[in-house]
């Protein structure tokens, strides 16, 4: 439930206020004067920041953070399975000893830990056990936490991290965090870190390509720079603008992969992008939270663990093959959890814990050691035997290359985790799976005829004036589309080849879609009335052209034989041809927005619908990847196409915005309202 | 004597969100002291009216939620009583209550309400009030504190958040204050009405604060915040310190604070003097303060739909409240919300910058209203319109140099005319100007 951050740490912990206002002494105060001086706001993070990047050197590691919020129970993560202590303290709620992942000394890891357990077998993982806070603090996730993140022998408002970054250059690039609020340990006293957002589709910045959107851009850099008159921060906000557009257009990069998973393992997929683009960052900060677990601790813990594994797999996954040695993991949180469960089935706030270090440089193995059990503190708690400060100490020295006894304030020691030299043969492999940001593409077609490419789709004209286009379909070798009009009127570009269209002759109704076969040798057209037309190889399989429709249609899929296809209405109804099989629609159900779009499944076996809200509806073996009902649209969705592999689709809206799911990937929008003319049609 | 309108304009936006000219003016002619009266006047707030979704069987907890955040921003952006939202927007930070793990949106609602009606009272009564609702009772985990098997969740709350402050207690207090809240629950998991149940209930003496006594519960709120004169003078300090820094700017003058701790002292904690105290003090109106404070998100969302006239179904603001950083009825954490460089990052500029293009495209898509008549002024002219509009009263003149240079260039491209006014709205609503409170 807790992350604790930074301003009211800063003022409430900064300088814990002793004095505590009193009777006798406001009679005093009232008669005396004024307390002179201004109060400093801010320290001055006001430098206009955001240097041009400076990649990461060879032998400078990178350090990622899993901050767990709310206080993670250390004593379930590695479980002391050989101590019977645990298994009194915790009748109901101890890993039992048969289903942790045993890692000798009597210890565990929690069972839903398994690929952080391979890499353990690797001898890649270090767990430092009894780290927390001493003297033991006041249990408060308030002041556990600013502790850990501000990491001094003489807490001032500042953050490790931050005065790391103060220490090693000016770039605020150096140290990122993946959410809205940038937490109080990537603050120092001149340079603060910088807070990324989970996505950043058509975002300021980002879209480069219009020049009245450069022209914003510019007046939004205008406003900053020299003094704004209005404080501290005014000049603060202004400067964050300047960033913020200066930053859109650098990291979208690493934004264009494709990232699965829960939240916890995209932050962490996301890391490993921005690693792999190279940025400088030397720290990653992903927050977690949800480790508070005063009742019914079970599921929640478990849930927990199962994330973390995820993410950490999610990680290496993503990450490019030559940061593999560069990397490392380390997790922390506010403090563990009381030994003794409550009678909630949960337990309470408790004090020192066990955290994780993971990567090819560390050298595997327990550090520090397991608190007593049975010789507990005056709170029923763990008494620390590793202060946390020197965990940082070892990463700051061994792993940063940074001077650990100037940020920190003191010597804290070193436990000797890293192995900072030598060739780390036999650790985590590389797994294969880095995306590629070049392999897709997509064309967006305007009802004027205009067409923008974006990835790897190239350019490959455009059809010019005519009649307004309603719809496009890419071919099966992705380099090349036919283009329709509402006259009938078929443009082929690339390798797509025309086989004829409806141009010049009478329709009853205006044409609306097209689908190609998969063979790509032919295409169907369909009309608003559901009138189907076929042309080269494609054929004929029934049409609604002469049934009285609810509602007008409005696409066309072609089943993945070419023998078949389906329509769909307006209203969601689904009408099905050939050997296209009939898998539901929403014809009987009120939608909050028509259907707008049809695309078959990559299995074949189903399909989706979308409506213009973003909504997305699934059949058969389509899986569900997500939808915009909860995004804000500026104008409305006009299609739907799958990716290549059918294992994900996205979405076109009519100023232009695109929208990815699954494994379709973002190459690049006109989102922002920018043509003069609505999108009416995706291609890929 | 009058009040300069900058203080005025000021004051409006700190004790509510978005002043217009006209309504600055109405009040220029009053002195402060009339001024603040003005403010602190409750007595012709609109009905409350709740939300119908909210008693609907039918309606999801998503669609409650949206409802219920539709209805709070368009009651915050219409109110002619702002003050009273303002309050309810500190008290839900302050009690901080996150529907996440409460899972019933009626009960937010009524804890809503709570901060509403009672939010400028007596804090004492606030705080028994908020304290004893199912609302906290689920959230701190009160239905699990039972004789034998004390939950602390909602007694160390009561002290390190709600009234006292960080080490202003023991662990002791915490766990003998646990025992004193044990019993206080609610009926059953499907109904969240408040039952005390007696045989959960710790009937043994227990000491804190070095009273030994037989402690209920709301004992431990009447023992800060009445009977034990010392706790209660550093609760009183803790809220009062808490409330200027949110409503004035963070570490004020140790003077300023004595002074605005005494009022709301002597009041025997009356919400509405400390707020008198706070409005009333010359440090209100220095330009430390002016500067000083960031709005948030919520009441950026709402400055950004009163002026320019979208109501909340329109601008549909639930799309945004989460990136922006403060999504309301879910406080991030225990603690609420921060306050100032907590709502700047690159991610929640992103997020502003969406939303003021998405409500840029729904000016732009008005015949009439805010800068209707943009393209016949000239640059200089609708720059100043643009601030008269959207109450900035004392622009940095980089800001304005730099929108007078855009627009200008804008206008060059003769056939761009029609992004003119929406752009130049949603470049206002990015100006560090608007995002000032």
């Amino acid at each position: 439930m807790a992350e604790p951050e930074y301003e009211d740490i800063r003022r409430q912990l900064g300088s814990v206020d002793n004095s505590p206002w009193t009777l006798s002494r406001r009679r005093f105060i009232q008669a005396s004067m004024a307390v002179g001086g201004a109060a400093t706001l801010l320290p001055g993070w006001m430098q206009d920041i955001f240097a041009s990047a400076t990649p990461v050197g060879a032998n400078e590691g990178i350090l990622v953070l899993i901050m767990m919020g709310g206080g993670n129970d250390g004593l379930n993560m590695v479980p002391p399975i050989g101590d019977n202590a645990y298994y009194g303290l915790r009748p109901t709620l101890a890993i039992p000893a048969d289903k942790a992942l045993s890692i000798g000394s009597g210890k565990g890891l929690h069972p839903a830990l398994s690929t952080v357990k391979s890499y353990w077998d690797l001898g890649k993982v270090a767990v430092v056990q009894g780290v927390g806070v001493l003297p033991t603090p006041d249990l408060s996730h308030f002041t556990s936490m600013a502790n850990w993140m501000m990491g001094s022998a003489s807490p001032n408002g500042t953050g490790w991290i931050g005065r790391y970054l103060d220490e090693n250059g000016s770039d605020p690039m150096k140290a990122i965090t993946l959410g809205t609020n940038v937490p109080l340990h990537l603050i120092g006293n001149t340079i603060r870190g910088i807070g990324l957002p989970d996505s950043i589709g058509g975002a300021l910045g980002v879209d480069q390509r219009n020049e009245y959107d450069r022209r914003e851009y510019q007046c939004i850099r205008d406003m900053a720079g020299g003094s704004t008159g209005l404080g501290v921060f005014g000049d603060q906000i202004a400067n964050l603008g300047k960033q913020t557009i200066d930053l859109g257009a650098t990291i979208s990069p690493a934004y264009a992969a494709t990232r699965s998973g829960g939240n916890l393992a995209r932050r962490m997929g996301l890391a490993a992008q921005l690693i792999n683009i190279n940025l400088g960052v030397r720290v990653f900060n992903v927050e977690y939270s949800g480790f508070d677990n005063h009742s019914n601790q079970a599921g929640d813990h478990n849930q927990r663990m199962v994330e973390l594994d995820e993410a950490v797999t999610a990680f290496f996954a993503a990450l490019a093959p030559e940061y593999l040695n560069r990397v490392t993991i380390m997790t922390f949180s506010e403090f563990g959890r009381r030994p003794k469960a409550n009678d909630s089935q949960g337990t309470d706030h408790g004090t020192a814990s066990n955290l994780l270090i993971i990567g090819n440089r560390v050298k595997g193995g327990i550090y520090g050691a397991q608190p007593s059990l049975t010789s507990l503190d005056n709170t029923s708690n763990l008494v620390a035997n590793t202060d946390f400060r020197t965990v940082y100490s070892s990463v700051l020295q061994d792993w940063m290359h940074a001077d650990a006894n100037s940020i920190l304030g003191a010597d804290y020691g070193n436990l000797g985790i890293f192995n900072s030299v030598g060739d780390p043969a036999g650790g985590i492999p590389a797994t294969g799976n880095i995306p590629s940001i070049a392999d897709s593409g997509y064309w967006l077609v305007t009802q004027s005829g205009s067409v923008d490419h974006f990835g790897n789709a190239g350019d490959i004209g455009t059809p010019g004036p005519g009649s307004p286009v309603v719809g496009a379909a890419g071919t099966p070798s992705h380099k090349g589309m036919f283009i329709v009009r509402s006259d009938g009127k078929v443009h082929a570009h690339g390798d797509a080849v025309h086989k004829g269209d409806m141009s010049g002759k009478p329709l009853a109704a205006p044409m609306v879609g097209i689908a190609i076969v998969p063979a790509g040798n032919g295409y169907l057209l369909v009309g608003a009335d559901g009138g189907v037309f076929n042309f080269g190889e494609a054929k004929f399989f029934g049409s609604t052209g002469a049934m009285r429709l609810n509602s007008p249609i409005v696409g066309i899929a072609s089943t993945k034989s070419g023998k078949g296809y389906w329509l769909v209405a307006a209203d969601g109804g689904v009408f099905s041809f050939g050997d296209a099989v009939f898998h539901g629609s929403m014809g009987a159900t009120k939608l909050n927005q028509p259907v707008v779009g049809m695309a078959r499944s990559g299995g074949g076996g189903g399909y989706w619908l979308v409506a213009a809200d973003g909504g997305i509806f699934s059949f058969g073996d389509a899986p569900f990847y997500g939808s915009t009902g909860d995004l804000k649209l500026n104008q409305p969705i006009r299609g739907i196409v799958p990716s290549p592999t059918g294992k994900g689709y996205m979405f076109v809206a009519a100023d232009g915005g695109v929208f990815t799911y699954g494994d379709a990937k973002f190459q690049g929008s006109s989102g922002g309202g920018t043509a003069t003319s609505p999108v009416v049609a995706l291609a890929g | 004597m009058p009040t300069s309108s900058s203080d005025v304009n000021h004051l409006l936006r700190r004790a509510g969100f978005a002043p217009t000219v006209a309504e600055v003016n109405a009040l220029t002619p009053l002195d402060r002291t009339a001024v603040v009266n003005a403010v602190l006047d409750m007595s012709t707030a609109p009905a409350v009216v709740p939300p119908v979704e909210l008693a609907d069987p039918k309606k999801g907890d998503w669609e409650k939620w949206v409802a219920t955040t539709k209805w709070w921003i368009d009651r915050m952006r219409t109110t002619n009583t702002p003050l009273q939202e303002k309050m309810a927007i500190f008290w839900h930070s302050h009690f901080a209550t996150s529907q996440d793990k409460v899972d019933d949106m009626g009960l937010m609602f009524e804890q809503n309400e709570i901060f509403r009606q009672q939010g400028l009272g007596n804090f004492r009564d606030l705080v028994h009030l908020v304290v004893i609702h199912p609302s906290m009772l689920l959230f701190l985990d009160s239905d699990d504190n039972k004789v034998g098997a004390p939950n602390e969740n909602l007694a160390r709350e009561l002290m390190e958040l709600f009234t006292l402050g960080v080490n202003q207690y023991t662990q002791a207090d915490v766990v003998a204050a646990a025992r004193a809240w044990t019993g206080h629950g609610t009926v059953a998991w499907n109904d969240p009405t408040y039952k005390f149940w007696p045989g959960r209930h710790d009937d043994r003496n227990k000491t804190i604060f070095g009273e030994t006594k037989n402690w209920d519960g709301p004992d431990v709120i009447d023992g800060i915040l009445r009977d034990h004169l010392d706790k209660k003078a550093i609760s009183a300090k803790f809220i009062a310190r808490k409330m200027w820094n949110w409503f004035a700017y963070p570490n004020a003058p140790q003077a300023v604070l004595d002074t605005i701790t005494a009022a709301f002292y002597d009041s025997d904690l009356n919400v509405a003097e400390l707020m008198r105290a706070i409005f009333m003090n010359d440090e209100f109106y220095s330009s430390n303060c002016k500067h000083g404070l960031v709005r948030n998100p919520i009441e950026y969302v709402v400055a950004m739909l009163k002026y320019t006239g979208i109501d909340a179904p329109t601008a549909n603001p639930q799309w945004w409240l989460e990136n922006l950083g403060m999504r309301p009825f879910y406080p991030p954490n225990v603690a609420g919300w921060k306050q100032n460089a907590y709502f700047l990052s690159s991610a929640s500029f992103w997020s502003k910058a969406d939303f003021a293009a998405n409500i840029g495209w729904h000016v732009k898509d008005q015949p009439t209203g805010l800068l209707s008549n943009e393209a016949a002024l000239g640059p200089a002219a609708a720059i100043q319109a643009g601030f008269d509009a959207l109450g900035i009263n004392e622009p940095s003149i980089q800001t304005r140099t730099a929108l007078e240079n855009w627009l200008a260039t804008q206008k060059g491209h003769a056939g761009q005319s029609w992004l003119e006014r929406g752009y130049l709205v949603r470049l206002l609503l990015l100006t560090p100007d608007f995002q000032l409170a």
